[in-house]
């Protein structure tokens, strides 16, 4: 579900950025707030976990491939929501900034889509009630699978929504939609079988690891009705910036950073540098000699600055 | 902190599982003293030493480091004076450079960055890990992660050094380079370990434990040469 | 060691979000662009003592990736930019090429940064920017302990591999167990990893360091750099090249 760069528009990007930046600095707090005295470590740890993890595949029986975990609703029943959702957005981003895993224009709308639907939305409101406050195995597993499932449809649903509001795609928003729906249900439900297996396993040899298992007593309803509804408000504060965000841009120029440039500042001279994609053409003589021309002059440069500065052996960091 | 010495009166200690892993375990170990924790696994070696600085509290008994009875109050204080190295240095550098992970306990402490700065590079100078101060600790072999974990803690500039396992898993070189850097230092050291020849090198006096109890204490070779198991 | 002398971190920081903004936007058919734009690798690089050579190198690990985002392009667009010498090309190799060199560039940036500063003061200055200081000490830890997870989930595979019959993925139940016993054991070396920080001290929140400063300098960097990559991605110098070159 990791979207590209290629999928994403600049304002879809920055409403998304600016509704996960919202969503994290609520989630920091409440962490700092209601978190366990080894929480900060835990989630360092276990946002490593979550890279090994996504290294080993599990079988998809019936077909020949095999599938991964993404580790939302795992997170969130070991960590709580908060928590899971900070952990879940730093493997993104590191995902993004080091693995180049889906750009960083799409950044936002990943951690939204992936990150905080899973974690802030299918928890609480999915696998929370059907787990109940009294959790025995079936419920575990039924929590596991329906929370999946949903979390992966609305995520599905959301990335329709973005790559539409992008003006990206030439398919029918309605063939998108149908064809993203029945895939991710797929993909829902192995996600939703892993996620179980790996929960009743932890059960049986260390219960007191979940945030609340049905082979032990845990801190109960500390993380009861109250972080409830201040997570449904966190989320309506995303999405009220995400909705007045899109209505906005549902009217622009899909490629709203040149042309708002452009009429900011007013200037013909930008107007000439500036290639609109729609356009025919611009003079592509000056392409190649750049091209060329660049590669010469920055070896040029490279040989300057080499020697111009072949005396600073300075220390830095190696790793 | 006039005397830097380690009192354990009557300790005991039992898990919250019901295991009861320390027994009325009483020694003193003063200023300057080496001492070597010997025991079987599951003897209570590393209990006994989470209890040094307070990351575990007695269930009964009392410690004093110091004049300082180990309480909740005390355990900041407590912790700058002790300084543990974990038996695994990967769990002690957690930092994305050695420089950090070394200057991690005094910046904790609220010391301004110079002073961070000078007791980081005084540290990683003690250890001779000075030119790789900006790596990463997966960059480095084993014997120089154990030897950053080291100096991780001697940046605090503790009184009371406790190791656990310090030569595990060292080749003879990197080994041979721990003991050196041992006995050069002046604090007093309590080290819990397998490695006999460690032992008897650095250490006059053994304290053996066998199923929370203490067996022996007194000289090294005597308590080795009757080890039975 | 704490930041150079001559870039402090807010400022290096400054000029590297600027910088993957000013790459990252630049239309999809002007490689040219580009390629100006990476005076600021090759300068930066050199100034900062670590030599563009070793940054280079670097960043040739992420050629992989951005070769296989761009690869389809020249298939799929055939449509003509230009015909030079005989030789058709088409904007998919343009396309191509400004793949490329974005991720290039962009890493490049990236590798500059954490060189010089240092992640955690990169860190830190995120944290004096408002991001919070949860979200950057995760990150810290999890790029921290990565390797050694990855590490002990590589051996646990092997040991596994011995004794079965070398299958790349299994069934949901061993998989189960094989991701379960190795969350249980993340868990407890997190346990060990948080006894070794209370006991230098932690008391919650992961300190930083505090001694980023704007000097002079650094102001003199971050102005410099901004300004030249403004002007860098919005004139086009290839034209001027070209002219020079017609002259010639």
């Amino acid at each position: 579900m990791h979207m590209a760069d290629a999928l994403v528009s600049p304002p879809v990007a920055l409403t998304a950025g600016v509704a996960a930046i919202a969503l994290i600095s609520i989630a920091s707090k409440k962490v700092k707030e209601y978190g366990r005295e080894d929480i900060v470590p835990l989630m360092g740890v276990m946002g490593a976990f979550v890279f090994a993890a996504q290294m080993i595949n599990f079988a998809i029986p019936g077909t020949g491939s095999s599938g991964h975990i993404i580790g939302g609703i795992l997170l969130s029943a070991i960590l709580g929501p908060w928590a899971a959702f900070i952990t879940l957005s730093s493997v993104l981003i590191i995902q993004c900034l080091i693995f180049a895993d889906g750009g960083l224009l799409a950044l936002g709308c990943n951690l939204i889509n992936m990150a905080a639907v899973s974690c802030l939305l299918a928890y609480p409101l999915v696998f929370r009630p059907i787990a109940g406050s009294k959790m025995t195995r079936t419920r575990l597993i039924a929590a596991s699978i329906v929370a999946s499932v949903f979390s992966l449809e609305v995520g599905a649903v959301l990335v329709t929504l973005e790559t539409e509001l992008s003006g990206v795609t030439a398919l029918s928003t309605a063939t998108f939609l149908g064809m993203m729906t029945a895939i991710h249900l797929a993909i829902g439900l192995c996600e939703g079988i892993a996620t179980a297996a790996i929960l009743c396993f932890v059960d049986s040899y260390q219960p007191t690891l979940l945030y609340s298992s049905p082979s032990s007593e845990r801190r109960g309803p500390k993380s009861g009705n109250k972080n409830f509804k201040k997570i449904i408000i966190g989320f309506g504060i995303a999405a009220l910036i995400m909705a007045t965000g899109f209505t906005w841009l549902a009217s622009e120029n899909p490629d709203g950073l040149e042309w708002s440039i452009e009429k900011i500042t007013g200037n013909p001279e930008l107007e000439e540098a500036v290639a609109p994609p729609t356009a025919l053409m611009p003079d592509y003589d000056s392409t190649l000699a750049g091209i060329f021309g660049g590669l010469i002059v920055m070896s040029l440069l490279w040989g300057i600055c080499a020697i111009l500065f072949r005396n600073r052996k300075r220390k830095y960091f190696d790793s | 902190m006039s005397h830097h010495f380690i009192k354990f009166s009557d300790v005991s200690f039992t898990y919250p599982d019901g295991h009861r892993a320390l027994k009325n375990i009483s020694f003193t170990v003063t200023h300057g003293e080496k001492v070597a924790l010997l025991g079987l696994n599951g003897s209570g070696k590393s209990t006994l030493l989470l209890q040094t600085n307070g990351l575990l509290m007695p269930s009964a008994g009392e410690v004093n480091i110091g004049d300082v009875p180990l309480s909740r109050q005390t355990l900041k204080i407590i912790r700058r004076s002790v300084g543990m190295v974990f038996q695994n240095p990967d769990d002690m550098l957690f930092m994305p450079t050695i420089f950090d992970d070394v200057a991690f306990g005094p910046r904790n402490m609220g010391l301004p960055e110079n002073e961070v700065k000078r007791r980081t590079e005084s540290a990683l100078e003690e250890v001779g890990l000075s030119d790789v101060a900006g790596k990463a600790a997966f960059q480095l072999s084993g014997g120089q992660r154990r030897s950053a974990a080291i100096a991780a803690v001697l940046s605090m500039e503790p009184d009371i050094l406790v190791l656990d396992e310090p030569s595990a898993n060292l080749d003879p070189l990197a080994r041979r380079n721990l003991i050196n850097l041992l006995k050069s230092f002046s604090h007093t050291v309590i080290i819990a370990t397998h490695d006999f020849s460690l032992a008897k090198e650095l250490c006059p006096r053994a304290i053996l434990l066998s199923d929370g109890e203490l067996k022996a204490d007194g000289a090294t070779s005597e308590i080795i040469k009757s080890f039975r198991y | 060691m704490a930041g150079s002398a001559f870039t402090a971190a807010p400022a290096m920081l400054l000029v590297t979000i600027i910088y993957l903004v000013a790459v990252l936007t630049i239309p999809i058919f002007q490689p040219q662009k580009l390629i100006w734009l990476g005076a600021y690798p090759i300068m930066a690089s050199e100034i900062t003592g670590i030599g563009f050579l070793k940054v280079l190198l670097r960043s040739l690990w992420i050629l992989p990736l951005v070769v296989v985002i761009g690869i389809f392009n020249p298939i799929l667009d055939t449509e003509t930019a230009f015909v030079y010498q005989g030789m058709v090309i088409s904007k998919g190799w343009l396309s191509l090429v400004s793949i490329i060199l974005r991720g290039l560039l962009s890493f490049q940036a990236l590798i500059i940064l954490i060189m010089n500063t240092g992640l955690i003061n990169v860190f830190n200055s995120f944290s004096r920017l408002g991001i919070p200081s949860i979200l950057t000490t995760q990150m810290l830890l999890t790029y921290r302990y990565i390797i050694i997870i990855a590490g002990e989930a590589i051996v646990m595979k092997r040991a596994r591999e011995a004794r079965g019959y070398g299958r790349s993925n299994y069934p949901i139940k061993e998989w189960a167990r094989f991701v379960g016993l190795l969350m249980i054991r993340s868990t407890n070396r997190a346990k060990r990893i948080h006894q070794a920080m209370k006991a230098r001290g932690f008391e919650g929140v992961l300190p930083l360091g505090s001694h980023l400063k704007w000097t002079i300098s650094s102001w003199l960097w971050a102005i410099g750099w901004v300004a030249a990559i403004a002007f860098l991605r919005f004139y086009d110098l290839s034209r001027l090249f070209l002219q020079f070159s017609h002259r010639m």
